[in-house]
């Protein structure tokens, strides 16, 4: 009885938690143009970038544009970052290895929050700099698609660590030849897609019912343009669940 | 006779019933608890990692502003006060207090257009910016937790169990209403 009791009460305090609503739509891939200000062809290129990071498990980044965060109720883009990033969970969980680039457009800011796991290798100095430096330029000459591309290359690097160039020669003459890492890289994210599959045959929702969502522009249906992620039927699973603490930083254009 | 051990039966299912409720709620009350103390460590956490910004910052700062020396003060001030706080109450006034004074900091550096130009001097006031974000969260965390927390406490039946068991109402971190507009630090390219 007092299981059955304690079982009551809390499937009574989850339901409560459930039922906190969510202000943000499903994520439909790795970028969100809900602004519709990144032409189709950078938003292929930057879901592509954005799907081998999460893949190889250095990082999973969402980039989102907004019209306004007033349209959903927020008047500074801290609270509006924080709380998107609660409501999608970008990052493994427990490793919380998650960033998230948020433009508003009619506020003109920029805010880079980053997941707690990700704080050391991507400090608010860096953060900053890659929004004054890299991104706010191509804003300001109303070449968005292409600042978030810059910005998103600019993290990489912060995140794998960009090798000094030198150094980078000499690797690449040792290691391992790159078609045979591209070509298990190919192998791997087939068998993984397979065995995604076959859960969701047997009906289990795994980021299902993200694409569903009708509420995204439909020009989303297909990212991955082309290159071999849209061959093996790659694609965006849904973010697993990091979190984050305000960390990261924020600027204008 | 057999009526008896109906009673008996009921009695017992009641008691069990009981208990159980009394269980639950209790358990309840740990975790929330618990939870509490663990999001006061959070919030702990950036409180500190906001005073080990301030001697850099600060070094930064007289570089191009040496004169300004009561502010240099009322830092230094600030930051041994929090160090110096005990219980939960006495460290949000001195974390408030610090909040207050590095927003006068940022109101002063504003006359300073080189220090303003200087690359360290941006990437400290991204990590500050960054910092005040980060206890801003952490705070809103800690006080929904204790929102939750103290809500249960009055709320009927579990208040009984709480005035039971002793469990106390747990303290908000209220920010002063100053800081508000204080700490936004802005540093976009204009």
């Amino acid at each position: 009885m007092k299981i059955l009791i304690s079982i009551i009460l809390s499937l009574f305090l989850f339901a409560e938690a459930e039922a906190a609503n969510k202000i943000f739509p499903a994520p439909t891939g790795y970028v969100n143009d809900l602004a519709g200000v990144i032409d189709a062809d950078l938003k292929g290129k930057m879901n592509i970038f954005a799907e081998r990071l999460a893949k190889e498990g250095k990082a999973e980044i969402a980039i989102v544009t907004l019209q306004s965060i007033k349209e959903f109720g927020f008047a500074d883009i801290e609270e509006a970052a924080v709380k998107l990033f609660e409501e999608w969970g970008m990052g493994k969980k427990g490793k919380d290895s998650g960033v998230l680039i948020l433009a508003s457009m009619k506020e003109r800011k920029i805010k880079i929050e980053v997941g707690y796991g990700l704080e050391e290798k991507v400090p608010d100095g860096r953060a900053g700099e890659i929004i004054r430096n890299g991104i706010a330029p191509y804003f300001k000459s109303q070449r968005y698609g292409e600042g978030l591309y810059k910005g998103l290359l600019l993290l990489s690097e912060a995140i794998e660590g960009a090798a000094p160039p030198a150094k980078k020669e000499a690797r690449r003459g040792q290691g391992f030849p790159i078609e045979i890492i591209t070509i298990a890289f190919v192998i791997l994210v087939t068998l993984v897609s397979m065995v995604l599959q076959i859960i969701r045959g047997k009906g289990k929702v795994g980021g299902r019912r993200y694409r569903n969502n009708t509420f995204w522009d439909s020009g989303s249906g297909g990212f991955g343009g082309g290159g071999w992620s849209s061959d093996s039927g790659g694609g965006f699973d849904g973010f697993s669940g990091g979190s984050s603490g305000g960390g990261g930083a924020s600027g204008d254009w | 006779m057999k009526k008896a051990g109906i009673i008996l039966i009921a009695l017992a299912l009641l008691f069990i019933l009981l208990g159980g409720w009394l269980f639950g709620y209790y358990n309840s009350f740990v975790n929330m608890d618990e939870g509490i103390k663990n999001a006061w460590a959070q919030v702990e956490n950036q409180l500190q990692r906001r005073s080990d910004l301030i001697p850099n910052l600060v070094n930064t700062v007289k570089g191009y502003a040496k004169h300004e020396k009561e502010i240099f003060e009322n830092i230094a001030n600030a930051r041994a006060r929090l160090a110096g706080a005990q219980s939960i109450g006495d460290k949000i006034t001195a974390a408030n207090e610090m909040t207050s004074v590095l927003g006068r900091l940022l109101v002063i550096v504003e006359q300073y257009p080189n220090l303003k130009a200087d690359q360290t001097f941006s990437k400290l006031m991204d990590e500050l910016a960054g910092t005040e974000n980060r206890i801003a969260v952490e705070r809103k965390r800690y006080n929904d937790k204790v929102m939750e927390y103290n809500q249960m406490r009055r709320r009927f039946p579990s208040k009984i169990i709480a005035s039971m068991f002793n469990f106390a109402e747990a303290a908000y971190f209220k920010a002063p209403e100053s800081a508000k507009e204080a700490p936004k630090v802005d540093f976009g390219v204009k």
